[in-house]
């Protein structure tokens, strides 16, 4: 089943146990756990672990009707910040209870200090969360905008191909090559900013 | 005195021209205000791509890192199952 990429249907698909909205859901912040766990020095054992934590904090199941109940308030805020909190107060957890007290407080066991992400620094935060958006708006651009168009912002940008390679194979001019990319750039961004409503 | 056109204006940001046109291209930015404005408006845009760019490949490298070390826990409704 293709999900709408808004949380609200994805996530009472979750409380409804499809197990295609719980795969969206790993899917889109999967990423987002791993790249706050790498930069508290998890191994990847800690990756995993954090993971299951996280995504068990986010719900939780009642007893007898046996479904996810969603933990999130909306009245309360955005799900993006109860979602990141929840990742940095269980990589925290994880780090204490492994006895990593000084890494916790931003020293290393030799007495060195560590350079350790503030608990509160919410730029990196929403740089994180705003990559697995970039990413997910690309994902969903990809089916939606002319492959030509993809091709060139895929080929120049990406892969770094001369920009007058891909207009001789695409038989079209750079003006074309840099229209397509203009377009596909300013579709990404619209697209950020619609999940980032959401 | 005629403008870029945007043929001119692609080949110029992309880098794609001789020495010879690149040099006149720049000589005709420095005397017109509305060309200048433009290929300065495209500078920027291109920047905008590569940092678009730049962080889909960094998604994409912390993607195949995070397959390698995570797997999808079970939904907690289904351990009861």
């Amino acid at each position: 089943m293709e999900w709408e990429a808004t949380s609200c249907s994805m996530l009472s698909g979750i409380g409804r146990n499809d197990p295609d909205a719980w795969q969206h859901f790993y899917d889109r912040y999967k990423v987002l756990v791993f790249l706050r766990g790498r930069r508290y020095g998890f191994s990847p054992m800690d990756l995993d672990d954090l993971l299951s934590r996280v995504m068990g904090k986010c719900f939780s199941a009642t007893g007898g009707a046996g479904k996810a109940v969603l933990s999130f308030n909306p009245a309360k805020g955005r799900f993006r910040d109860y979602f990141c909190r929840i990742v940095n107060n269980e990589a925290v957890t994880m780090l204490r209870e492994r006895g990593r007290r000084r890494e916790v407080q931003g020293t290393l066991p030799d007495g060195k200090e560590r350079d350790f992400p503030d608990l509160r620094e919410k730029d990196s935060l929403e740089a994180e969360y705003r990559l697995c958006l970039v990413h997910e708006a690309f994902e969903q651009l990809k089916k939606e905008l002319p492959p030509r168009q993809v091709q060139a912002f895929m080929a120049v940008r990406m892969d770094q191909v001369h920009a007058r390679k891909v207009a001789q194979l695409q038989g079209t001019s750079l003006a074309t090559v840099y229209q397509d990319i203009a377009t596909v750039t300013e579709a990404i961004r619209r697209r950020v900013a619609q999940l980032e409503e959401e | 005195m005629g403008h870029l056109n945007e043929q001119d204006m692609a080949e110029l940001v992309f880098g794609e021209t001789t020495p010879w046109s690149t040099w006149w291209r720049r000589r005709h930015l420095k005397k017109c205000g509305a060309c200048r404005e433009h290929f300065e408006r495209l500078c920027r845009e291109q920047e905008e791509q590569k940092e678009l760019a730049r962080q889909l490949k960094c998604y994409g490298e912390c993607l195949q890192e995070a397959e390698k070390t995570m797997t999808m826990p079970k939904p907690p409704a289904a351990e009861g199952n």
